[in-house]
């Protein structure tokens, strides 16, 4: 069941240009959170900005709960703002998580950006209750921009990094990555970042017969799935069914529900 | 020591003055995460056609200084589903539920309301005639929404009464010149209220592209509208909105809510629900629309203005 609570900022660092790393004492959400899911934090008192912002979980730990955003608009640069002591409402945890299935053989986490924000506590998730260790691709700009992949590497992980201009790992995109590590039909791919690159992927997926989850974002209103705001467009003929919600049915998808077409 | 907070809003008796907008909760389980819904006024469902709706492409949200854009499109689960899968469940909490109706004819209007009634899906109807964001409806009749048209407002308002007994609320449009003709039409012609106000149309522009960014080009722009938005849309403001209880209905997200007041006949909602037939409070020598209309700070002489809206706190 989702909570509504006032919560320290116990850590607030920057880990990248215009990444920030958020730690909050939330021991009623953290108890209950799996990784994949969301909170939507009201950046401060009052009527401005109106909206939440959803946020999914970086880490999970005992009494707190660690999110990973970039500040792209007016939200979550006065979020960049806030200081460690200062109290945060923060709703959660909404959304399904990420599936734990014990039948896949290898795992691939394929993080574009600041979509790399959920791996972290799927990859402890993975290792901790499946036993098995995940392979990792972070894409992004340029090196600067990487962030995560030293957390990953101590984890066990092999990390594979990919970036636009080549001064990380490949030059070229998280997909061609993957396609290079030939997943199979035996292979859960997870990814999380810009829609045209999880398109890629799955397309990849489709290509090598795996199965691919895609961690969807969108900018929502109410995060409880009742004011449909959120939605993205499925596969199904069904009228009813035909638009799904990213904060209630997601934001964890297998990616071939989503019409990629439209994206 | 408990305090009787039951209201009769045109027929329809509430345990409290309190409801939600439509659109604003779904058909009630998600909330019940939270709390019992049942104890509210009542529920009021998202707004529901005769077949199952995807609404509209998305990008769907833009938000506002205060408050936000919307264009759903009336995505619903279609009323054959809600009376199977979404109804029991509010019954079995003992929910009063206010059935939102939205279709394309009168006939369609008609046949919603008489199948919320014959098959116990609502205490009472809510006719959406007004949403903005649905244009192949608008375009079929010339690119108005039937309530802008007092006519047009009154032959709906018949055909639903014609076939339902169930107390009738028609939730009535900002965008027209003066509010007072269509709801003075619904009232002549039999409705127990109207439900003031749907949402303004709006257009955002993404700064960066010069381009709208609801797929759907505009939207409605709902939320508290406080204080400096009151001025802007004038009609929107109510009582309800004065109270400082009244703010903290943005707690219940999506920030529109209903209240509702027996006798003054309304509360707020970003908009309000206004009670009492438009031809009493015309009576009174102030029109519907006037009312609304005082600017803010300016008190009506009634002394039970006060209460118009009682707010349950979340969680």
């Amino acid at each position: 069941m989702p909570h509504i609570l006032d919560c320290e900022i116990t850590l607030h660092q920057e880990v990248a240009p215009g990444h920030f790393r958020m730690v909050l004492h939330a021991p009623a959400i953290a108890k209950e959170a799996l990784a994949g899911q969301f909170c939507m934090l009201q950046v401060q008192q009052g009527l401005y900005p109106f909206l939440r912002r959803p946020m999914c979980f970086e880490r999970v730990f005992k009494d707190s709960v660690s999110i990973l955003y970039k500040v792209e608009g007016e939200g979550t640069r006065l979020m960049a703002q806030l200081q460690p002591g200062q109290q945060m409402n923060v709703q959660g945890p909404l959304g399904q998580p990420f599936k734990l299935d014990p039948a896949f053989d290898r795992h691939i986490l394929v993080a574009g950006g600041i979509g790399v924000a959920p791996f972290p506590a799927l990859a402890e998730a993975l290792i901790g209750r499946l036993g098995k260790t995940p392979e990792v691709i972070i894409a992004a700009r340029n090196e600067r921009l990487i962030i995560c992949d030293k957390d990953f590497q101590q984890m066990g992980c092999k990390v594979h990094l990919a970036t636009d201009d080549g001064t990380a790992g490949v030059r070229g995109f998280a997909s061609d990555v993957l396609q290079d590590l030939a997943p199979d039909a035996k292979t859960a791919v997870y990814c999380c970042g810009p829609m045209p690159m999880m398109k890629a992927t799955h397309n990849v997926c489709l290509g090598t017969g795996s199965t691919c989850f895609a961690s969807l974002e969108a900018e929502m209103a109410c995060g409880d799935g009742v004011c449909l705001g959120c939605v993205v467009e499925a596969n199904v003929e069904i009228e009813a069914q035909r638009m799904v919600r990213v904060c209630y049915d997601g934001p964890v998808f297998d990616s071939r529900l989503i019409n990629w077409e439209r994206y | 020591m408990s305090i009787n907070l039951e209201v009769n809003v045109g027929g329809l008796v509430m345990k409290n003055p309190v409801t939600v907008g439509s659109g604003t909760f779904a058909y009630g389980q998600e909330y019940n995460r939270y709390f019992d819904v049942s104890q509210l006024g009542a529920v009021t469902t998202k707004s529901l056609s005769l077949k199952p709706r995807a609404g509209n492409v998305p990008p769907r949200l833009v938000e506002t200084p205060a408050g936000m854009l919307n264009a759903i499109g009336l995505q619903n689960v279609g009323i054959e589903t809600y009376l199977k899968e979404k109804a029991p469940f509010l019954r079995e909490r003992g929910c009063t539920v206010i059935g939102n109706i939205y279709g394309y004819s009168p006939e369609e209007y008609a046949e919603l309301a008489q199948r919320l009634e014959a098959e116990g899906g609502a205490d009472a109807i809510e006719a959406n005639l007004s949403c903005p964001n649905v244009h192949d409806a608008r375009v079929a009749r010339g690119c108005t929404l039937v309530a802008q048209i007092p006519e047009e407002v009154k032959r709906y308002t018949q055909a639903i009464k014609a076939v339902c007994k169930l107390p009738l609320f028609i939730k009535l449009s900002p965008n027209v010149i003066d509010i007072a003709e269509p709801a003075l039409a619904a009232e002549e012609a039999g409705a127990d209220g109207v439900s003031l106000i749907n949402t303004i149309l709006g257009l955002g522009i993404d700064p960066e592209s010069r381009r709208p960014i609801l797929h759907n080009i505009v939207g409605g722009l709902s939320g508290p509208r406080d204080p400096a938005g009151r001025r802007e849309d004038g009609v929107g403001r109510s009582q309800g909105a004065e109270d400082p209880h009244h703010r903290h209905g943005r707690y219940l997200h999506g920030g529109r809510r209903h209240a509702v007041h027996p006798r003054r006949g309304h509360g707020g909602l970003g908009g309000l629900l206004l009670v009492p037939a438009a031809r009493r409070l015309a009576a009174r020598g102030r029109g519907t629309s006037r009312l609304l209309r005082a600017p803010p700070g300016r008190r009506h002489p009634q002394p039970h203005r006060r209460c118009s809206a009682i707010i349950l706190p979340f969680a």
